[in-house]
């Protein structure tokens, strides 16, 4: 599966992984909570202990009710409202558990309104977080956030042993089977993931479950759908319909791909009613991907991948590589957001620069994954700095997947690029006619667009008329496949580049 | 046990383990109160390992790392959220991974340690 962040080809509903702390805030934004009431005036233990209060208000007695009220979940009755007033006055004066009562926070091991991306900074929410799960090592979420940070800092042993005990300790809990999936995903191995959802007693039962597997299954192709069963679920669902709302999207999104539109567009209605971050992204995507109306279509603006998309469509490149980065911040483990900033850079900005201060000195360039070390070194050849450009080469062949034809046409086309910054025009020349070849007899038709765009441009110093044929051909495959960068840069000349876009989103 | 698990945790830090415990759970996952038992469990569980954290550290500056370790174990073990592990962690057996005698002893030792330090 090819899906950039920036307009996806096929995107699904893929799970977001965030960490225990951050999950709700990222997943449900502007989710407004209702309150419960319950009668818990008429307990004998509360009327005894408010009629203490009246009698003598000391703060023994006012913290005595106050926790009656947590306790009953009571946050909109007067005598709360006077109680919590009585306690904030006195705040000083109160025991810390109390503080945490009256005043609650939040304790984070990672401080940023996003995800720490420095690599100084993980280490040491990985050290608390093993600190965390040394004393309390039945503490699932804290096992899964753990594998989260190794995952930022691409030590994947590690992260494998975390998510691998966290999902032993709680395997049909839906946070941690929709990490643990995504994880996998992001470790090409969506066949495994799809057995262990498959695997889960409550798979039927469980909307968030549900949603994951399809949305895995029909992303990856690996076999078609039952949308019945989906369907069914979401029809007698009674619950928090926050939980059917992915399921509904996915749902609507194997219908779209099946061609019924108003059937689609009902799902996505439903799925509207009380959405998450992923499906207000998903139904941005549609909106700019395919260009679908809805009624009550969420403000871009609202998730960031939604700006990306609209940012991209409007051809605001510079804006937009902005948002990429800020999604890598949401999802660090994800180097999608990086290789698209990467490539926007390189393709539609002209600012090489950018991705060697990005991925340089990120992670070792033996940790990194094949888009964005493609991309560094095509960064690195563009401003001349070859000094041990042949051993990052050498690791992006050992990156190369050989049964993904884009992998391999990428590497020839650095390679290529290589062999012609160092003065071998006619190897290098070569090597991207056969990378060209590869793209035309796979039928990649946005990255052929991309190849003879770039190979053009480089070509335009040694051969005119060849440059000319190649520039129009990728002009009509870049109005075919919507690749705008290309579209609009067209007027200015640039150095040949043949950056390399591959992620999860 | 729970009880008597939230009881040292009350004398301690001035609050009963339970509404401490809905604070931070809710905290984590705001809408606790829509999910299932078997949902909830592994937030609450989660909650109650960064309130023994705090705990802990309360108990390290009142009464110093030995006696703060005693407690926390005790607290731990006594108040832990799924009952089906909840009390001594070395037995398996029901009766004997219930069984008081341990807490009275580590209590009494924790009054000793109290006592030799000058505690009061």
């Amino acid at each position: 599966m090819y899906n950039n962040v920036l307009m996806m080809d096929n995107r699904q509903l893929i799970p977001r992984w965030h960490t225990s702390r951050k999950l709700h805030k990222f997943n449900y934004p502007g989710r407004i909570e209702g309150t419960q009431r319950s009668f818990f005036e008429e307990d004998y233990w509360f009327q005894k202990s408010l009629a203490a209060w009246r009698e003598q208000p000391s703060t023994a007695n006012a913290t005595d009710l106050f926790v009656r009220f947590i306790q009953s979940d009571e946050r909109e009755h007067p005598i709360y409202l006077a109680i919590h007033r009585q306690l904030l006055d006195q705040y000083h004066q109160l025991p810390n558990a109390i503080k945490q009562l009256v005043c609650p926070e939040l304790k984070l091991l990672d401080p940023l309104a996003s995800y720490t991306t420095e690599t100084n900074n993980v280490r040491v929410i990985i050290n608390k977080l093993k600190n965390l799960v040394k004393h309390n090592p039945r503490d699932s979420l804290s096992w899964m956030d753990l594998g989260f940070y190794y995952s930022v800092v691409y030590e994947l042993e590690k992260a494998i042993h975390c998510v691998n005990v966290a999902k032993s300790l709680d395997p049909n809990h839906p946070f941690i089977a929709r990490a643990y999936s995504r994880f996998l995903v992001h470790m090409d191995e969506p066949e495994q993931a799809v057995w262990f959802l498959k695997s889960r007693p409550n798979i039927l039962s469980n909307p968030l479950l549900l949603s994951a597997y399809i949305a895995i299954t029909s992303a990856f192709d690996i076999r078609n759908p039952n949308i019945k069963k989906a369907i069914s679920l979401i029809d007698g669902w009674s619950g928090d319909k926050l939980r059917t709302s992915e399921l509904a999207a996915c749902v609507g999104t194997i219908e779209f791909n099946n061609g019924s539109i108003q059937k689609a567009k009902k799902h996505f209605q439903t799925a509207l009613n009380s959405p998450s971050e992923n499906v207000i992204s998903h139904v941005e995507w549609l909106h700019h991907k395919h260009q679908l109306k809805l009624k009550d279509m969420p403000y871009s603006a609202t998730t960031i991948e939604g700006g990306i998309n609209a940012l991209y469509r409007e051809k605001q490149f510079g804006e937009c590589r902005t948002k990429l980065v800020e999604m890598y911040q949401f999802q660090p483990y994800s180097t999608g957001p990086i290789i698209d900033a990467g490539y926007l850079s390189l393709a539609a900005l002209d600012d090489p620069e950018f991705v060697l201060n990005l991925s340089d000195k990120r992670i070792p360039h033996t940790h990194m994954n094949f888009g964005e070390l493609n991309n560094l070194i095509v960064a690195k050849l563009l401003l001349k700095q070859t000094d041990n450009l042949d051993v990052d080469l050498r690791l992006l062949a050992k990156r190369v997947n050989v049964e993904d034809p884009q992998s391999v046409a990428t590497l020839k086309a650095t390679t290529g690029m290589a062999f012609m910054e160092g003065g071998m025009f006619t190897d290098g020349i070569k090597l991207y006619e056969a990378a060209i070849h590869l793209l035309e007899k796979q039928g990649l038709g946005r990255a052929l667009c991309i190849a003879k765009y770039f190979f053009s441009k480089q070509l335009s110093k040694f051969d005119a008329q060849k440059s000319e044929t190649l520039r129009i051909e990728s002009v009509k495959l870049a109005k075919r496949y919507d690749v705008l960068e290309i579209a609009s840069s067209l007027n200015s000349p640039k150095t040949l580049v043949h950056p390399h876009g591959r992620n999860f989103g | 046990m729970h009880m008597f698990g939230s009881l040292i945790y009350h004398v301690v830090s001035g609050a009963q383990i339970t509404p401490v415990l809905i604070e931070e759970s809710r905290l984590i996952m705001p809408n606790i109160d829509k999910a299932t038992y078997e949902e909830a469990l592994p937030f609450i569980k989660s909650a109650f390992a960064t309130i023994l954290d705090r705990f802990k550290d309360e108990c390290v500056s009142n009464f110093g790392s030995d006696i703060a370790s005693d407690l926390t174990e005790i607290v731990h073990e006594l108040c832990y959220l799924d009952h089906l592990v909840r009390g001594n962690t070395k037995h398996s057996n029901k009766i004997m991974r219930l069984s008081m005698e341990k807490y009275i002893s580590k209590i009494a030792g924790v009054l000793r340690k109290c006592h030799i330090k000058g505690i009061s």
